[in-house]
């Protein structure tokens, strides 16, 4: 989807990279995606959608609710392939849910071979291993309930609007980056230069390879979306059953079992691996939301894990995906329990996760805690105080009284009008010098009347 | 800064409203972290009683620039011992509260260990007023 960057304008300032992007020729200013926005980080100025940098999370919710098309996803182009001699794909398991169960990992596996993939690690591979992990730092003291860090969302938002949560977050590597750094390991001794490709549903995981959270650089090389590879891989696939391609050596080897790390492309999934009790579910950020403020106010009582994902369904609903999130999420909840899917045809050999694969001396499987110390995070994650109205408190309370007498006088319909997503943010906006009273439309007709 | 809630009987999906409004407001001031989860705790639990105990109520907060004081009043059956309400597992919550998940006698004792200043008016019949005062340290921020 990269290619339309040129043609497109950044609305966003260009300090901080970010996927999702506005076309103003296709926006009409409606304010649907103002009323959505979990960070409130969107405005409407002179008929257009603007999005404030600093507050937006790359959730996408905007690009799902845009009934224009006018939010887009930005992920890396096919293109950047030819910049590498040996290229990896990096399916994250939600790719399986875009094919029926007809299709067979197999097949898919050597549809990436046929686009001129070298070698096809799958990231479930990572969230089997994350699985691990997750059950080690449940064994020891700590923060409850532990909030899973696979959805970078998530990260995200409690940065941002949940800064006291974060020592809740699992401090580990999501299972991309954990799958990525494997390959780079298995790898190792090659000569060219690797590329590793993370094939993607998610908007939010273009901009944490570029900027990742907790840790100081991404084993990932570039994004590519679901949407761009959805019918190469179909056509490829299709190509493949009508005259079968010479089958060629691979460095890296389809593994078997890694049907619960595969889990994890639903909500749910995480934690059918995990088989822990007193965890929860929750799914679709307004829920997330809800939650967490629950947890804030100490609310909720004996829960000691929370896998929360951003996306309705989990990552099978994210913004790039291409097939129906509820026929995804159905497909993965199969192929994720049942192996009659892959029963049926093999077209390339498999080896048990246990022996793991690839080459040579650095096949023996890590014990779990030196997992822990491998793919644990190594940089703080800080609160991202954006709501701040001033670092100077005794200012910001003024500011704060301000805001309590603006709403007085404004309409408390939040109609969005004025471009802003509630009377709130409107008063907020004023005192921040961001807009005036008199964007409000309905104000501005009483003091005529 | 002054604002006030109305906090009403019994109403589980309307409870933590004031707490989560407070702790919005507290955020934007840019008060430290640790203290505005205080603040949240205690006033939840707080807020959860009116509901619960008080028959409904009402909250009022005022933020000034060295601290915060939480008023909660009802016009409910009282405390007739205050000591063996403050007692951590003590609670007077039905059997139908206790089924949701609440009366686990953790209230008081939360609020006590929250909140910087606890002070408890009731009279058996009449009412109770409880006032919760946070200290915000200077240069805390």
């Amino acid at each position: 989807m990269t290619d339309r960057k040129d043609r497109m304008e950044f609305v966003h300032a260009n300090s901080q990279f970010h996927s999702v992007l506005l076309d103003p020729n296709l926006c009409v200013g409606c304010t649907t995606c103002i009323r959505y926005c979990p960070t409130q980080a969107i405005r409407v100025r002179d008929g257009k959608a603007r999005i404030f940098e600093e507050r937006c999370i790359d959730c996408g919710e905007c690009i799902r609710r845009c009934p224009k098309g006018a939010k887009k996803a930005v992920s890396d182009p096919l293109l950047l392939m030819g910049g590498y001699e040996c290229r990896v794909a990096l399916p994250a398991p939600s790719l399986y849910g875009q094919f029926g169960t007809d299709f067979t990992t197999g097949e898919i596996f050597e549809a990436f071979y046929s686009l001129g993939f070298d070698e096809v690690f799958d990231v479930a591979w990572g969230a089997v291993k994350a699985t691990e992990i997750t059950r080690e730092i449940l064994k020891l003291p700590g923060p409850r309930p532990r909030i899973s860090s696979a959805c970078p969302v998530i990260v995200r938002l409690i940065q941002q609007r949940f800064p006291s949560l974060i020592p809740n977050l699992m401090p580990i590597l999501p299972p991309s980056e954990i799958a990525a750094m494997e390959v780079r390991r298995q790898l190792a001794g090659i000569s060219g230069k690797i590329g590793v490709f993370f094939i993607s549903p998610c908007t939010a995981k273009v901009t944490a390879v570029r900027m990742p959270l907790g840790f100081p650089t991404s084993f990932i090389d570039a994004v590519l979306s679901f949407q761009d590879l959805f019918l190469p891989l179909k056509k490829a696939i299709n190509a493949n059953r009508s005259k079968p391609p010479a089958r060629k050596e691979h460095l890296l080897q389809r593994m078997e079992g890694l049907e619960p790390g595969l889990g994890w492309a639903r909500s749910d999934g995480e934690l059918e691996a995990l088989h822990i009790d007193n965890a929860v579910t929750v799914d679709g950020i307004g829920n997330v939301i809800e939650l967490f403020e629950a947890i804030e106010n100490d609310a909720i009582d004996g829960i000691d894990y929370i896998e929360a994902l951003a996306c309705p369904g989990g990552c099978v609903g994210g913004p790039m995906a291409v097939e129906n999130a509820h026929v995804a999420r159905t497909t993965m909840r199969i192929r994720s329990q049942s192996r009659g899917v892959e029963k049926a045809e093999a077209p390339s050999p498999t080896v048990p996760v246990s022996a793991s694969s690839g080459i040579g001396a650095k096949t023996e499987s890590v014990p779990a805690e030196k997992s822990l110390a491998i793919y644990s995070w190594s940089e703080p994650i800080l609160p991202k105080p954006v709501q701040v109205l001033d670092n100077d408190m005794a200012k910001a309370l003024m500011m704060a009284e301000e805001i309590d007498i603006l709403l007085e006088k404004l309409p408390g319909i939040d109609c969005g009008a004025c471009g802003a997503p509630d009377c709130h943010a409107l008063a907020e906006d004023i005192v921040r010098g961001m807009a005036s009273f008199e964007d409000c439309i309905i104000a501005a007709r009483q003091k005529k009347e | 800064m002054k604002f006030s809630y109305m906090i009403p009987r019994l109403d589980f999906t309307a409870a933590g409203k004031a707490s989560t409004d407070t702790k919005r407001r507290l955020t934007q001031i840019g008060l430290p972290i640790a203290f505005i989860k205080r603040v949240t705790i205690a006033m939840y639990e707080a807020e959860m009683n009116v509901a619960i105990h008080g028959g409904g109520g009402e909250a009022s907060v005022e933020v000034g620039t060295d601290r915060i004081t939480a008023i909660f009043s009802d016009q409910g059956p009282g405390i007739p011992d205050i000591d063996l309400a403050m007692q951590e597992g003590y609670s007077t919550a039905s059997e139908e509260i206790r089924n949701m998940g609440f009366g686990a006698g953790m209230g008081l004792p939360n609020m006590k260990r929250n909140a910087d200043e606890l002070r408890i008016d009731t009279e058996v019949g009449k009412g109770t007023v409880v006032t919760m005062v946070f200290h915000i340290e200077k240069g805390a921020s």
